[in-house]
């Protein structure tokens, strides 16, 4: 493999890795407050990706400003899958919530595909075929464009999680729901917001991803899966633990495209995720190491 | 319930359902997929639910069974008594060696289920990208005119029906019986406190090792039979993440705490499922209606519903 | 008055009572799941077939019996499928099956039809195993997935007798059961040819960036694309392909790339090529008559997997008539010895529907381009709808 298509693999990497971590940094926000696992992120992925697709074809609204407007849509639904399904799944055992959460999404899938059948609907503007030379490297203009909104995003986000009370109070909950509550912090209030900031990074993330992808019922299953090893590896629940196994899952994933046929290279972030938990048991950012 | 009655009492219904159904080979398809993911699901919960070892790999299992009755028949001809024993060693082999990696390295919770997903995934593409297993095709099996019951290819499909029924058998009486022994208390022992138990001196590795293998191996035995009756295996069908959360599924349903509770499970949502989906009008109403059940299930009924109803049937 | 109604009653019920009881054809069809559009589509053309074969008066050979379609879900998933299967032999009977779209749903559905001696016609899965296991049920409208290098090995010496120069040939495929099947066809067949392929990438469905697949693509310097996938993941692919600035030629393999899906690309797909199993503009009279009679019932074009439902619904109806049985062993029979070179069932490439020894037709498949944003047949020129545009 010559060194330009290596730095090729390696750019494309980074690229998906921008948009896995903002999909997976919502997973593991929820999962860091509330200990759910949510295995319908994938769908409101989907949601919000449809949501990008008609605010293009019906208002005729870029993807990019559409985020503005499919963002507060997916935090409403959050706080509304939180009142609705969560608050309760809350008292059931962890892996009845995995359960609840299995339910939603194939409920959620199907709904989509009466909805809007099974046809991919593609947003198709002139900038989805351009790419952007950088030396040997060749970058399509929407995915740097989703790159580095997605910088921006997480980097916002961090920041309003480790300066801001807001921040200090998700993580005081994080840390200790009993110790938080005992401190006058009203937890329902704060799992309302993960939940509200965990599915509207969603609302970023869909209208992006849609003018790079397509969009059909089954599409955010696509992601589901990834998104998960992604959290894990870096440690669930942990922020920049999910930044971190994002760049890992994308680079790797992308790099062992280059030299390997795609089912062997699809093995290959599921192999180093073994390594890494067999070295790092509780992922990569958990720093608590139990014999 | 003693171990002998749970015996008596699931073999019991299950030969009463079979003497209902086995003149109707729609049904007995049904019945016998009742009893496979029954099977499965019970497997799983021994370690699932009874040792505390979430398992969302054990697809691999079932895939190692089903892929060495395949591939064995397929190119050498070799008969299911060759091939079973080679699935199921094939399957407590890869179940030493995962365990003895997840459990010398101290994986828990989440973290273990996620690398036995890993280690089914991988097989899962490796499978896809060989040639000799026919990668993401699958391989057809033959399939004789006549009955062949060295190959077990049966045109009824009652003898399929008994082959599976005692397999099911089989592992809630195996099942029972350690429960009842030192092992089994062990295991809910290390799923209850595992710090506590290794405290008064229980093996916790090689414990856990020991319920993973026997649960690797009845599911690779299920992999084998599945090969066997249907006559077909691709890596979507028994390799896919799919097949290891059906076991979850069943077994939420069913209830985690009983050994049996995972083939109330089964019981439940697999005749239902299917029937709904082959008497309803609207496609996919099957669908909702499960995705709907399985929240509410979940969310209602906590200890599951053999749970629920022994809590009921004690008080 | 009373009277009259009486009559008419009586005779409204002695007409149904000497009706045949309709030939049962069970179809396996993926109406929910991750290919639910697709089989939509395939319904529709198996509902098209039998009202026009009850409209005319229903199969002669069974006393006017008419056909009735029992569709069954397969959920886009192999067990399902499968299980539909076994219920529409077991429990309604059926005296024929005919589906199952996918690969992955039809083989494990036809090894039940196979079980219980009744008839499959496959009709739009390219794995080849499916006919070369030697089984006595299945048969297949569709024709083989490696067959597609001998079309297009002889398609591109065509192009290179019109002076187009093509040297070097790369692959793009889906690394799953559909560009894993068309793909080794290629490998294999191509060579054979004195056709060179200079590389070849793969992917899996759903591929969110394909940038470093198009950048090893363009290095290969590649003058003829093959591509072998879905249209979901064409349409990434393309695009990528854009970005680097690379410009081959492109021929895609299957209905997705005659997708109107892919029309929505614009001036991106002009002039791509498609090699594909049937085409709505052939110059055959069967299919004239088949692309009118759906785009009058429904509304749109049908695809090259609606004309395969189509013909094989068509076939088991005729197969019927000749050997004047459901009996569903006789109708095997009936179906091995068909021979359709004309009548609506006709409309495949190929001089006539007929099945080989091991259950497969022999049928060739069409060279489709995108011209003026539309897709029209090219080649061969003994049906093509419009001449090959060689602009670039």
């Amino acid at each position: 493999m010559s060194l330009d298509i290596f730095l090729q693999a390696i750019v494309s990497g980074l690229a998906n890795a921008a948009m896995y971590a903002l999909i997976a940094v919502g997973l593991t926000l929820v999962f860091g407050v509330m200990r759910i696992i949510n295995f319908a992120h994938g769908e409101f992925l989907m949601i919000a990706m449809y949501a990008g697709y008609f605010a293009w074809s019906l208002l005729g609204i870029d993807p990019i400003v559409a985020i503005v407007l499919v963002t507060p849509v997916l935090m409403i639904l959050g706080t509304l899958l939180y009142s609705g399904v969560m608050r309760f799944a809350l008292r059931v055992p962890e892996i009845n919530q995995m359960a609840v959460t299995l339910g939603l999404s194939m409920l959620f899938q199907h709904l989509a595909l009466v909805a809007f059948t099974g046809d991919n609907m593609l947003v198709t503007q002139a900038r989805a075929v351009a790419g952007v030379e950088l030396g040997p490297v060749v970058v399509q203009v929407n995915q740097l464009i989703a790159c580095g909104i997605s910088m921006a995003l997480l980097a916002t986000l961090y920041l309003v999680l480790q300066r801001t009370d807001f921040g200090l109070i998700m993580r005081a909950v994080a840390q200790s729901r009993d110790g938080a509550a005992l401190s006058g912090i009203d937890v329902t209030g704060v799992y309302k917001w993960a939940m509200a900031v965990g599915i509207g990074t969603l609302g970023v993330a869909g209208p992006l991803l849609v003018s790079i992808l397509y969009v059909n019922p089954h599409v955010g299953a696509l992601f589901t899966l990834k998104a998960f090893v992604i959290v894990i590896l870096g440690g669930l629940g942990n922020f920049t633990g999910a930044l971190l196994g994002a760049l890992i899952v994308g680079l790797a994933e992308s790099i062992a495209g280059a030299w390997f046929s795609a089912s062997v290279a699809a093995a290959v972030p599921f192999v180093i995720l073994i390594l890494i938990l067999l070295t790092r048991p509780e992922g990569l950012m958990n720093r608590s190491r139990r014999a | 319930m003693s171990s002998f009655r749970t015996v008596t009492m699931v073999t019991a219904v299950l030969l009463v359902v079979f003497a209902a159904v086995s003149g109707n080979r729609y049904y007995l398809d049904i019945f016998i997929f009742t009893c496979f993911y029954g099977t499965l699901a019970v497997c799983w919960n021994m370690m699932a639910g009874l040792t505390g070892l979430m398992s969302l790999g054990h697809a691999l299992f079932v895939g190692l069974g089903a892929y060495s009755v395949a591939w064995g028949v397929s190119v050498h001809g070799w008969s299911p008594l060759v091939t079973w024993p080679m699935g199921m060693g094939l399957a407590v082999a890869a179940a030493f060696v995962i365990g003895m990696l997840c459990f010398r390295y101290g994986l828990r919770g989440y973290f273990f289920a996620i690398a036995t997903l890993a280690f089914g995934e991988v097989a899962f593409f490796m499978v896809s990208a060989t040639e000799t297993l026919g990668r993401s095709d699958g391989m057809i099996m033959p399939i004789s005119s006549t009955d062949i019951p060295g190959q077990l290819q049966f045109f009824e499909k009652w003898p399929y029906a008994l082959i599976i029924m005692t397999i099911l058998i089989g592992t809630i009486g195996v099942g029972e019986a350690l429960m009842r022994s030192r092992t089994g208390y062990y295991w809910r022992a290390l799923r209850d406190n595992e710090q506590a138990a290794e405290a008064l001196g229980v093996n916790a590795r090689a414990f856990k090792l020991r319920c993973f293998m026997l649960s690797a191996g009845i599911s690779a035995l299920c992999g084998a039979f599945y090969a066997n009756y249907v006559a077909f295996v691709d890596p979507r069908s028994v390799l896919g993440v799919e097949l290891s959360i059906q076991m979850l599924v069943y077994s939420i349903v069913g209830g985690m705490s009983l050994l049996w509770g995972p083939l109330v499970g089964a019981a439940v949502l697999v005749p239902f499922s299917i029937l709904l989906r082959d008497y309803s009008a609207m496609p996919g109403g099957d669908i909702v209606v499960y995705a709907v059940l399985l929240a509410v299930l979940a969310l209602l009924l906590p200890q599951g519903i053999a749970g629920w109803f022994v809590s009921k049937w004690r008080t | 008055m009373l009277a009259q109604l009486a009559v008419a009653l009586a005779a409204a019920f002695f007409a149904s009572a000497h009706a045949a009881e309709p030939l049962k054809i069970g179809v396996l069809a993926p109406i929910t799941g991750a290919t639910a559009a697709d089989g939509a589509r395939l319904v529709k053309a198996h509902q098209l077939a039998v009202k026009e074969i009850n409209a005319g008066g229903g199969i002669a050979g069974l006393e006017g019996a008419k056909v009735e379609l029992l569709i069954a879900d397969t959920q886009s998933k192999p067990e399902v499928g499968r299980h539909a299967a076994e219920r529409l032999i077991a429990r309604d009977e059926v005296s024929a099956l005919l589906g199952a779209w996918a690969s992955a749903v039809t083989m494990p559905s036809m090894q039940v039809a196979e079980r219980y001696r009744t008839p499959f016609i496959v009709t739009s899965a390219v794995t080849d195993s499916i006919t070369e296991r030697n089984l006595q049920f299945v048969f297949r409208v569709s024709p083989k997935g490696s067959w597609a290098a001998r079309d297009v090995g002889s398609f591109i010496n065509y192009l290179r007798g019109k002076g187009v120069a093509i040297d070097k040939v790369a692959l793009a495929y889906e690394d799953g059961p559909f560009g894993q099947a068309v793909s080794k066809g290629y490998k294999k067949g191509l060579p054979a040819q004195g056709i060179h392929i200079v590389g070849e990438e793969t992917f899996r469905t759903g591929s969110p960036d394909m940038s470093t697949q198009a950048a090893k693509l363009k290095a290969t310097g590649a003058d003829l694309l093959l591509i072998v996938c879905y249209v979901d993941d064409e349409v990434v692919l393309l695009r990528a392909l854009a970005a680097q600035r690379y410009k081959p030629r492109v021929l895609g393999y299957g209905g997705g790339h005659v997708h109107p899906t892919l029309l929505q690309l614009g001036p991106m797909v002009e002039g791509a090529f498609g090699i594909v199993e049937w085409m709505p503009d052939l110059k055959k009279a069967a299919t004239e008559h088949f692309a009118e009679a759906y785009q009058a019932a429904y509304g749109e074009m049908p695809l090259s997997n609606a004309a395969q439902a189509y013909a094989a619904t068509w076939a088991i109806a005729l197969a019927a008539d000749a050997g004047r049985s459901r009996d569903p062993i006789k109708l095997r029979d009936s179906l091995r010895a068909l021979r359709l070179d004309s009548g609506p069932a006709s409309l495949l490439p190929n001089d006539a529907l007929a099945f080989d020894a091991a259950g497969q037709n022999n049928v060739g498949n069409v060279i489709s381009q995108v011209i003026g944003g539309r897709f029209v047949t090219i080649w061969p020129e003994a049906v093509a709808g419009q001449s090959l545009r060689l602009a670039h």
